[in-house]
């Protein structure tokens, strides 16, 4: 049995866990930020964390878009040496 | 983003100690209550910085394609970027009292390292051997 991976490296079960683990701790930093913006008083403090939410966000999304290419490249990977040649994943 | 600029601190003696700060009103409140303040949000704030940019330290390390590698990098310096942003503000605030180092200590570091040029694997740099005569007459401080 074989198995064929057309396009980019694949992702290995670490690189997976820290894009896991990455998404959480900028998806907490995005809602907190945004949180503690909505109650401060002071314009200076609302106006920097206002900033920092977006910019998490931002780090979020490029997470999500690199794993996204992965997840199109998964469905590439083919097994051949059986009956017919299956998708995995 | 947006880097918010440094201010010019100011020195005072505290119990002995030259103190660096910026004096400004902080919109603390006068007695403080368990409930948070502006300080700990931007505490707080100023943590997780400091914790996810660790983590996307290690990530880097570990990260097996240099596209990945390129994600977590981006990220990180974002992060880096935000912590500097936080901790400027704070100091602007003047949440932040950092004790200056004494100069004598300052100087001791500077001419023990200087002595170790001897033990330095290739010549050093022409602007390390001008230092090194200049500060010659003080070795063994």
């Amino acid at each position: 049995m074989q198995f064929q991976i057309g396009g980019m490296t694949p992702l290995t079960d670490k690189d997976l866990a820290y894009l896991r683990d990455a998404m959480s701790w900028e998806l907490l930093a995005c809602k907190k930020a945004f949180h503690y913006a909505n109650e401060t008083q002071d314009p200076e403090c609302k106006q920097a964390m206002f900033q920092i939410a977006q910019q998490h966000q931002q780090n979020l999304e490029r997470l999500l878009t690199h794993l996204s290419q992965h997840v199109d490249q998964a469905t590439q990977i083919t097994v051949s040496g059986a009956d017919a040649p299956t998708t995995v994943m | 983003m947006q880097q918010e600029q440094g201010v010019q601190p100011q020195f005072t003696m505290q119990g002995g100690h030259l103190t660096m700060e910026h004096k400004e009103q902080t919109n603390l409140p006068r007695v403080k209550d368990p409930s948070m303040n502006d300080r700990d949000r931007m505490q707080d704030l100023l943590a997780q910085e400091k914790y996810v940019s660790s983590g996307y330290a290690m990530a880097m390390i570990e990260a097996s394609h240099d596209a990945l590698f390129n994600v977590f990098k981006q990220n990180f310096d974002s992060c880096m970027q935000m912590q500097r942003q936080v901790y400027h503000l704070m100091f602007k605030k003047g949440w932040y009292k950092l004790p200056v180092a004494e100069a004598q200590s300052v100087a001791h570091t500077f001419q023990q390292f200087l002595q170790y040029k001897t033990q330095f694997p290739f010549p050093p740099s022409q602007q390390i051997e001008q230092m090194a005569s200049r500060t010659g007459g003080q070795q063994g401080n």
